[in-house]
């Protein structure tokens, strides 16, 4: 039988933890001019790790509707990340008015998962972002460059887009349950209203195999789908879902920012009136950017028909 | 030079991943900010995504905590006069950050002494009591921000002209990391206070909270209870709920937590007989010092008959309150 080896300690860490534990013992006498003495001494290693930390920071102003903001920056930190080798991220959002609470929520659990962004900050008052963000762009004007400030309507370039990183415990349990659930089928991931259902409604009728999980809606339209608006599951359980599926059918907000992160074959709806319905096809990036919507749901069904038509013969 | 904004750290490498300490966390940091009669309080939230958990819980691994961290973060959003809310997982950042505040002076909690000690007093009253007895008041928690008029609405539509109770029945023993079980509730006396209740009391509707996992089946059957994760709600809209709620009833925990802290009337069950020491009260004790009459405690395990009396004794109290 193998033993446990322990991994060698590094000569700096066990400094580290010499320090670290010494610092507590004074601590815990209450010993304050030795505290003090490492207070300063942390202060200028700290102060040191900064000057020369690789740092962007990147603001966000928001004014209501903030969901509305999340592609243009999703968008922008990928583009930012490939330019700078990987840089981390600071996102800071100012509200200037009280945003709806499930938006917020959602805007932080969204960039949770992007592993590079170091930082997420809500200011609910000009006065604290005004004085954080000139702390942090003085700190990024040292290290790389100017920060930079990303507005609404912010131009959005052909970029070169990175998935996220979901819990693996989100992951895992989605794939089990789409394997139990429907095995082999096709399965299209829906975030439409629950009163849009020209479009799901019309690419049923042409294939019935094709397994639907509603993310949001409580009541299914078949009995074989799945209405996961009731099954209690959190974002990243929806998100995983998203990712173990075959197809996207919704509008653009964190689930639609999350097919596209994830290059899926998706179809963006814009509007979610039943008698307005518009939507665009995207198998890549390029159509995302194109503002000339389809209108017909013909368009639709030859698209997924398209998508996997060996699958679809089943 | 001081200041009038008050500073919170909440530093995930050494405080819990835990709902009720993280309620209790916000409760001190506006406590501590109406001693100092400040204008606004800005929280950090700290983690460190390589060691994202403190030593008490190892489950909490690199590739999980964004799971508990999403969960719990509507909690700090529950702090009134909230100015700005960080969340670093870089902690030379945060360093840079605390360093700001120490030189202007402000407030903090915990102190920047303690900070460097890695030390939270994420339990005790011991604060919030003595702010009680010297002003009789406190600086109550709300629904998240965002999240105010959700319980207006969610009554509107799923419980008009109704009692509405927030209930949570502690039951780790069902979750994916089970942790002090024998904290837990019975879940055959709860579910037969809720069975006799649909006809003692038709004008009542419970709504069980918490984790999906954790309750059973048959309380689906029950015409006269609401799960508000069945209906796609989470953590944000279950605090809003218990801050917009009638009345709310459930084992010691995270929700009671947001109960006792937000000012609704409450019956807390089964509450820890080491946890009185922390709450500076004797085992046994009905209040809490900062409890109104309508806000009972109790150290035992409950039964549905005791669930009856505290139910009927409450709505009594309110009902005379009312037409008084």
């Amino acid at each position: 039988m193998s033993k446990n080896v322990p991994a060698p300690r590094s000569r700096s860490s066990l400094l580290w933890k010499t320090l670290n534990y010494m610092l507590r013992v004074l601590g815990g006498l209450r010993f304050v001019p030795f505290s003090a003495v490492f207070l300063c001494l942390g202060s200028v290693v700290r102060f040191l790790q900064l000057r020369y930390a690789r740092r962007l920071g990147i603001c966000v102003k928001l004014d209501g509707a903030s969901v509305a903001m999340l592609p243009t920056l999703l968008f922008t930190l990928s583009r930012e990340r490939e330019e700078l080798a990987y840089a981390p991220l600071d996102c800071h959002f100012q509200f200037s008015t009280t945003p709806d609470g499930g938006e917020l929520c959602s805007l932080f659990s969204t960039l949770l998962v992007v592993t590079e962004v170091r930082s997420i900050s809500f200011y609910f008052h000009q006065e604290a972002f005004i004085k954080d963000e000139r702390l942090l762009r003085s700190r990024a004007e040292r290290a790389s460059g100017p920060a930079q400030i990303v507005k609404e309507g912010g131009v959005i370039g052909p970029i070169s887009l990175q998935p996220f990183t979901l819990p693996t415990a989100a992951n895992r349990d989605a794939e089990t349950l789409l394997k139990r659930a429907y095995g082999p089928a096709i399965i299209i991931c829906d975030n439409t209203a629950s009163s849009n259902v020209v479009v799901l409604m019309s690419i049923i009728d042409a294939h019935p195999f094709v397994r639907i999980a509603h993310l949001k809606k409580t009541i299914s339209l078949r009995k074989e789908d799945m209405p996961l608006g009731q099954w209690g599951l959190t974002s990243y359980d929806q998100l995983a879902i998203l990712r173990s599926s075959d197809c996207y059918i919704g509008p653009l907000d964190s689930f639609g920012i999350a097919a596209t992160l994830l290059q899926m074959p998706r179809i963006i709806v814009t509007s979610d009136r039943e008698d307005g319905i518009k939507f665009r096809i995207e198998p890549d990036f390029s159509s995302l950017v194109d503002n000339t919507p389809s209108d017909s749901s013909v368009d639709v069904i030859a698209y997924v028909r398209k998508l996997s038509t060996a699958e679809f013969r089943q | 030079m001081s200041s009038h904004v008050t500073t919170g750290v909440y530093d995930l490498a050494y405080a819990p991943y835990a709902l009720g300490d993280a309620l209790t966390f916000c409760m001190n940091v506006s406590v501590r900010a109406a001693e100092n009669e400040s204008d606004g309080i800005d929280l950090y939230v700290a983690v460190d995504p390589s060691r994202p958990g403190p030593k008490f819980q190892p489950f909490v691994t690199p590739h999980s905590y964004v799971n508990f961290l999403d969960d719990l973060s509507p909690a700090f959003f529950c702090v009134d006069r909230l100015r700005s809310i960080k969340l670093v997982r870089s902690r030379p950042m945060l360093h840079l950050f605390l360093l700001r505040d120490w030189i202007e002076r402000r407030p903090m909690w915990p102190s920047f002494i303690n900070q460097l000690n890695q030390r939270i007093d994420y339990i005790s009253h011991k604060r919030i009591n003595a702010y009680w007895y010297q002003n009789k008041s406190l600086p109550w928690l709300r629904a998240p921000l965002g999240y105010e008029g959700f319980a207006r609405k969610f009554r509107a539509e799923y419980c008009p002209n109704k009692f509405m109770v927030a209930a949570h029945i502690r039951h780790s023993a069902m979750s994916a990391n089970p942790a002090n079980t024998y904290r837990d509730s019975s879940y055959p006396e709860w579910l037969s206070f809720f069975s006799r209740a649909v006809t003692q009391f038709p004008d009542t509707i419970f709504l069980v909270l918490g984790g999906y996992s954790e309750w059973p089946r048959s309380l689906l059957r029950l015409p006269n209870v609401i799960v508000p994760r069945r209906l796609g709600f989470r953590t944000g809209q279950e605090l809003a709920l218990v801050a917009g709620a009638d009345l709310f009833m459930g084992t010691s925990s995270g929700f009671s937590t947001m109960a006792m802290f937000c000012g609704v009337p409450y019956v807390i069950t089964k509450i820890e007989h080491l946890f009185a020491r922390y709450a500076e009260v004797d085992v046994g004790a009905r209040h809490y010092p900062f409890g109104r009459e309508d806000q009972i405690l109790h150290w035992h395990s409950e039964d549905c008959g005791t669930l009856l009396l505290w139910l009927q004794e409450i709505r009594q109290i309110l009902k005379a309150r009312k037409s008084s």
